[in-house]
């Protein structure tokens, strides 16, 4: 299966906290070509997980449009979205072993993700999956007998069990050394080249976020900046809004007027306006 | 695909959950099987040990024809009327033939009355001492007794005729046999224990004379036949029962149809009721006790799976990340704990028959038939149900939750506390339950789970309070520093899981008590009825007619009353009025069961018989006295309407008279001295005959009068130097010589004053008859009277059943032991004071003995033969508590401990459960406060004490609900099998602290050891590397 797009729009997840309504995502818009590799950042609590499992269909939208492929996901029901995720989205959870059912060997735990979806179309030989990730020698191992790093690489190997046309993978390289965590990023970028697979990919790690061809950095639920090849960007929000760089932001109190000038050449330039301005 | 491996991978979960399925198998099982088996068995030994009762006795009916005898529908014929389909069921019948007849030995007047009795096969029966068993018409066989009484041998010609036929036929006597009399094959038609020689008042009567059938062929001797069957023990069941009654119900109507002279003396009915009454408790009790056991085996597994299934959230989390809906992962969760759910019940349904099996053995001695009755399979069948039910709806609770819900660690709460909608039902519905159960008048099933339910509705309340109590006490000690209580309550007050341990702790405490409750109460009213019905340890009958000797034989064996106490019943004729329980206070206190305890320390004082003054004993063959009338004048009372009438004639003299006691045969006697001529001055000597060997009490002193000389008289008679032929009698102060009666004064009166060297009689005679009695022997006798009696002039039966006046102290504070109903309690000394020839069929002399007495009966019995008497064990107390024993009440109160240790099992599987599925957790917190530099032994404390503090205040609160909960329903327990009139005895159901305490206690330590120890266990595995465990 090709890769699938994802496309947000104003996306808003609101939750309940202590008696108050809480805005986990304020807006979101953002759009992930096929086969697009998509690394997700931000500080804790600024919303990447819960973007990540909007994605997944583990949360309900609180408002905005979100689409994955042909699947919009902010009016489908749940054996819709269990059909979704059935086949086209994969998802690596936090914490590996949170992936993975203990009891069974890492073949096993594929053929275990593989069956919702076993009617529907052909699937891959779980180990075909277990040979891009790289644990063809551990097809029947106990899951207690693994590595860290294998353990992650097994849910891998369970989010891509179907050949999804999406990989939601959060945090999949967290509490790894870097041996394992580079071992677990090549299997994705393997998986990516080789099925051309969507890749949404949240991480804390600057390192990690650096081999990744885009980053969205998201901050306070709004996306605060975005990456390309080693290069930060800010983003004009479809509301025309622009979260300033945190550098910037630094320099500016709360409050501060800016005046906005274009140049001839195109350039925006953003100006504090003095005290004595204002008067 | 993955079933197996993962009922492997939580092998221990999986066993636990068929180890309560087990458990609830095993009571689904056993408890229709075991009532089964007790309606059997109840079934049964009424059958065996009220076979006499049980039995079809047939007889047809001597015809009353004015020309002789009618001849009689042979026994054959009385066959037809046991139905064809109950003739398995019932023992073969055995037919007979017999005649009532008077015979007599050769050409004397027939006197002897007896039968002549044909029953087929008896020659087998009797134990033939000389001669052979007839052979023959006209030949017979007699007893040994007949042939010591009446001088029968073999040869011996007799002659027997009917009370209506004059015609004598002549009878050969060929044997003389013994017999077995309480042998079944007799069915209580006793062929010896009759004989007796005449006697005064009684005719003389014979043992069975036992003849051929062709000596009553015919109408020979107005012969009737006789049929006896009984239902046999063992082949006529529970099942049969409707129909045998019905067939007994109907006998004399199928009589009728068939125009036969016949009737039924049988007690079938009753017995059947009886069996019935017993099927019903058994059939109640039984499923009631055990479903409790199987209703806390549900709630424990609905525990159980609630944790097991919350354990499963991540692995249900997978399983719908991965795109299987609610639906899918919900059965394959549901398959996966409902195999060794299934598998429990099923095993535990066989555990249910090897416990059937064992019981069998051990409490219904075997003889309950191994059956499959409906109730079981159904029994089976509902609970596999109620575990898959159960079962599915855990699943089903925690499925449906959204994803995001069953990825977190330990499941969202509300802010505020709520109780859960399970919980709540629970609780209404265990407090209506009480509450109907309490006003339902004390019958049907609800009472008999009023623990239970109490213990279930206090418990989810107690936990309900608990967790916001924890988080405050929490709080208070993290203030005051104690960290490791701070640490506890915390993991208490964020831990719903407690909430059900707490209410499980709770019940099964309050099971476990109750339980203990019921056992012992049961016990111990079996044990006091058993002591109220029989008296005392034993009872032993005494065959003799003379006090004396009872009392001599008494005597001999047992001189200090250390093992027995003589006891006397003398019985009136009718059975509503009031018969005489005559003891010896002071040996009765002492022997009799709670003989202390029949009235207090001033009734028993004014119960015995007087020592002030003594009773006055006479020795010899003649009795003088020296009399002086000359103070005795004519008198003529005065009419209502003043007017007197003239006499016919004058009176003529005075009689002395006085009564005495033979203290050896009791016997009563009237002596008169002769008239004493009125008019005649000075003091005349007296004299008479008493025959007073070896010695006599003086009861009364009297005047009475000539016959025919009717005629008034008053005065004084001055009495003095009353002698016998071997001593002189004192006579005591006046004071001692009372009136028994109060006497108008129209008819005349007699009291005493003091006179010179004896007595002054003051007469006032109009020809009756004048008596004092010496204040040795009281009248009316000071009695305590059961409850029962009514009226203000109460007598009792002496022991020649004439009536003794009785004064009323008071009601005894108990029921009088062993003769409960209708009884008046006198002293036996008093009694004997009065004397009287003992009535044989109205007087029943006793011994009874206590616990020493019993053990040493062999000797006490050999004493009392070799005193004269016969003695026969009649009645043990062990016996009655062992028969009490075999009631269904007993047999389903017997199930109490296993209910009470079954509990006390599931509390500590629970235990174990939540250690098991929580201690990863709860290690991995220890941990991480380890991390932040709580010492370990704080750790240690809190994890020790989280659980610990809850399960035993739950302990105490359970216990206590299970001592309330029986304090509630013991009153509405059937401990004894429902009878037409209420028992007198009364039941104690006072609670049993001893019992109680232990059981808390038992129950506390268990439960803590077993939580203390988890909590070590806990704390131990709270390394820094469980942190970072993410495998579960």
């Amino acid at each position: 299966m090709s890769g699938l797009a994802i496309s947000t729009s104003g996306l808003v997840h609101i939750y309940r906290s202590q008696g108050h309504d809480v805005a986990a995502l304020s807006g979101i818009g953002i759009a992930v070509r096929p086969g697009e590799i998509v690394g997700l950042l931000g500080p804790s609590g600024a919303g990447k997980s819960t973007l990540l499992q909007l994605c997944g269909g583990l949360l309900t939208p609180s408002a905005g449009r979100l689409q994955i492929g042909e699947h919009t996901l902010t009016t489908m029901t749940e054996p819709e979205l269990d059909r979704m995720r059935a086949s086209d989205v994969g998802i690596v959870l936090q914490g590996a072993g949170r992936n993975l059912v203990p009891y069974l060997s890492p073949v096993n735990n594929v053929k275990y993700a593989q069956r919702a979806a076993a009617g529907d179309r052909s699937l891959p030989a779980p180990e075909e999956v277990l040979d891009l990730v790289g644990l063809t020698d551990h097809a029947h191992a106990r899951l207690q007998s693994l590595t860290p790093g294998q353990i992650q690489l097994c849910a891998v190997a369970v989010g891509i069990a179907t050949f999804p046309g999406l990989l939601l993978a959060d945090e999949p390289t967290s509490q790894l050394d870097h041996a394992a965590r580079d071992e677990v990023l090549a299997a994705i970028s393997t998986i990516n080249a080789s099925t051309g697979m969507t890749v949404l990919l949240v991480t804390h790690d600057p390192e990690v976020a650096a081999l990744l061809p885009r980053t969205v950095t998201i901050r306070d639920g709004r996306i605060a900046s975005e990456g390309r090849s080693g290069e930060e960007f800010a983003v004009v929000a479809t509301d025309g809004s622009l979260p300033l760089p945190p550098h910037v932001a630094e320099l500016l109190a709360p409050g501060t007027l800016l005046r906005v000038t274009t140049t001839e050449d195109g350039d925006v330039r953003l100006r504090p306006v003095q005290q004595e301005d204002q008067a | 695909m993955f079933l197996r491996m993962a009922l492997r991978y939580r092998w221990s979960q999986a066993l636990v959950l068929a180890g309560i399925s087990l458990l609830i198998g095993a009571c689904a099982a056993f408890a229709p099987w075991f009532a089964r088996a007790v309606e059997q068995t109840v079934t049964t030994e009424a059958l065996t040990h009220q076979w006499n009762s049980a039995a079809w006795q047939l007889k047809t009916i001597p015809s009353t024809a004015v020309r002789g005898p009618a001849e009689s529908t042979p026994p054959e014929d009385l066959a037809q009327l046991v139905p064809a389909d109950l003739k398995p069921l019932f023992t073969p019948p055995v037919y007979g033939r017999a005649a009532a007849v008077i015979w007599g030995r050769g050409n004397d007047r027939p006197t002897v009355q007896g039968r002549v009795v044909w029953r087929d096969g008896y020659c087998a029966q009797l134990e033939l001492t000389a001669g052979r068993c007839p052979g023959g018409p006209g030949e017979v066989a007699a007893s040994t007794a007949d042939a010591k009484n009446f001088g029968l041998k073999i040869g011996t010609t007799l002659r027997a005729q009917t009370a209506s036929d004059p015609t004598r036929s002549p009878l050969r006597v060929v044997g003389i046999y013994q017999a077995d009399a309480e042998d079944a094959y007799w069915f209580g038609r006793r062929p010896i224990g009759n004989s007796r020689q005449a006697s005064d008042s009684q005719p003389p009567l014979g043992d069975f004379l036992l003849t051929e059938r062709d000596t009553l062929a015919g109408k020979a001797l107005g012969a009737y036949s006789t049929l006896d069957t009984r239902p046999r023990p063992g082949s006529a069941r529970a099942d049969d029962l409707d129909r045998i009654r019905q067939a007994t119900d109907q006998l004399e109507i199928q009589i009728a149809e068939r125009g036969m002279d016949a009737q039924n003396s049988s007690g079938l009915i009753s017995v059947i009721d009886s069996i019935q009454a017993e099927r019903r408790q058994a059939t109640t009790i039984i499923p009631l006790v055990m479903v409790q056991v199987a209703l806390f085996g549900v709630v424990v597994l609905a525990l159980a799976l609630a944790t097991v299934v919350d354990q499963r959230r991540p692995e249900l989390a997978v399983s719908r990340l991965r795109g299987s809906g609610a639906g899918t992962t919900g059965r394959t969760l549901a398959v996966e704990l409902g195999v060794p759910v299934l598998l429990g019940t099923v095993v535990g349904a066989v555990a249910g028959f090897a416990m059937l099996l064992t019981v069998r053995v051990a409490w219904l001695g075997g003889g309950a038939p191994l059956e499959m009755p409906w109730t079981v399979p159904a029994a089976v069948a509902v609970a596999a149900l109620a575990g898959l039910t159960v079962v599915v709806l855990s699943v089903r609770t925690v499925v449906r939750r959204p994803i995001s819900s069953l990825l977190r660690r330990i499941p969202l709460r509300g802010r505020h506390r709520t109780i859960g909608l399970i919980d709540l039902t629970v609780i209404v519905v265990a407090s209506a339950g009480l509450v109907t159960g309490l006003t339902s008048g004390g019958r049907g099933p609800l009472p008999i789970l009023t623990p239970t339910l109490l213990a279930l509705a206090v418990g989810l309340a107690f936990a309900h309070l608990l967790l916001p109590a924890a988080g405050l006490v929490s709080r208070q000690a993290l203030r005051s520093g104690r960290l490791g209580l701070a640490l506890g309550a915390l993991q208490v007050a964020r831990r719903p899981a407690v909430t059900r341990l707490v209410a499980v702790v709770a019940v099964a405490t309050g099971l476990a008590s109750f339980a203990g409750q019921a056992a012992s109460v049961g016990d111990r009213n079996r044990d006091t009825r058993a002591g109220y019905e029989t008296g005392a340890e034993a009872v032993l009958a005494i065959d003799t007619a003379n006090l004396g000797e009872f009392t001599a034989a008494a005597d001999k064996v047992d001189p200090e009353r250390r093992w027995l106490t003589p006891v006397v019943l003398t019985s009136p004729p009718s059975a509503e009025s009031l018969r005489a329980v005559l003891i010896e206070p002071d040996s009765y206190q002492r022997i009799a069961f709670r003989g202390d305890r029949l009235t207090d320390a001033d009734g028993f004082s004014k119960l015995r018989a007087p020592t002030d003054p003594k009773p006055i004993e006479l020795t010899g063959q003649r009795m003088t006295v020296t009399a002086d009338v000359s103070g005795v004048s004519p008198y003529e009372p005065p009419t209502d309407d003043g007017v007197i009438p003239a006499p016919e004639e004058p009176a003529k003299s005075v009689v002395l008279q006085a009564t005495v006691v033979n203290q050896q045969s009791g016997g009563r006697y009237l002596v008169r001295f002769p008239p004493i001529p009125l008019g005649r001055g000075g003091p005349v000597t007296l004299s008479t005959v008493i025959g007073c060997e070896p010695s006599c009490l003086l009861l009364r002193l009297g005047v009475s009068r000539e016959v025919g000389d009717v005629a008034g008289v008053r005065g004084q008679v001055a009495i003095s130097r009353l002698t016998t032929d071997t001593q002189q009698i004192p006579l005591g102060k006046a004071e001692n010589w009372k009136s028994g009666q109060q006497i108008e004064a129209d008819q005349g009166g007699i009291t005493a004053t003091d006179g010179p060297n004896g007595l002054t009689l003051d007469v006032t005679s109009l020809g009756g008859e004048l008596n004092l009695q010496h204040a040795a022997a009281p009248t009316p006798v000071p009695a305590l009277v059961s409850p029962d009696a009514v009226g203000d002039s109460l007598t009792v039966p002496g022991f020649d059943g004439i009536a003794i006046p009785i004064a009323k102290l008071g009601n005894p504070r108990i029921p009088v032991p062993r003769h409960t109903d209708l009884v008046a309690v006198l002293d036996l000394e008093t009694a004997r004071r009065f004397g009287g020839g003992v009535d044989r069929a109205s007087t029943e002399f006793e011994l009874w003995l206590n616990a020493d007495g019993l053990a040493n009966v062999g000797k006490v019995m050999d004493g009392l033969k070799a005193a004269g008497v016969t003695p026969t064990l009649v009645d043990q107390r062990s016996d009655r508590i062992a028969g009490y024993g075999r009631s269904a009440s007993a047999l389903a109160l017997q199930l109490t401990p296993i209910v009470g240790f079954a509990s006390w099992a599931l509390a500590v599987v629970v235990l174990l459960l939540m250690g098991v599925s929580s201690w990863r957790s709860r290690a991995q917190d220890y941990a991480s406060l380890r991390i932040n530099g709580v010492p370990a032994a704080t750790t240690g404390g809190a994890a020790r004490w989280e659980q610990t503090g809850p399960v035993v205040l739950a302990a105490l609160l359970g216990s206590a609900c299970g001592v309330i909960g029986a304090h509630i329903a013991l009153p509405m327990f059937p401990l004894f099998a429902e009878t037409t009139e209420p028992s007198p005895i009364p039941l104690d159901l006072a609670i049993n602290w001893p019992v109680a305490l232990i059981l808390w206690l038992g129950g506390t330590v268990v439960l803590t050891a077993t939580t203390l120890v988890l909590g070590t266990t806990v704390n131990r595995r709270a390394g820094y590397g469980r942190i970072r465990e993410e495998l579960s």
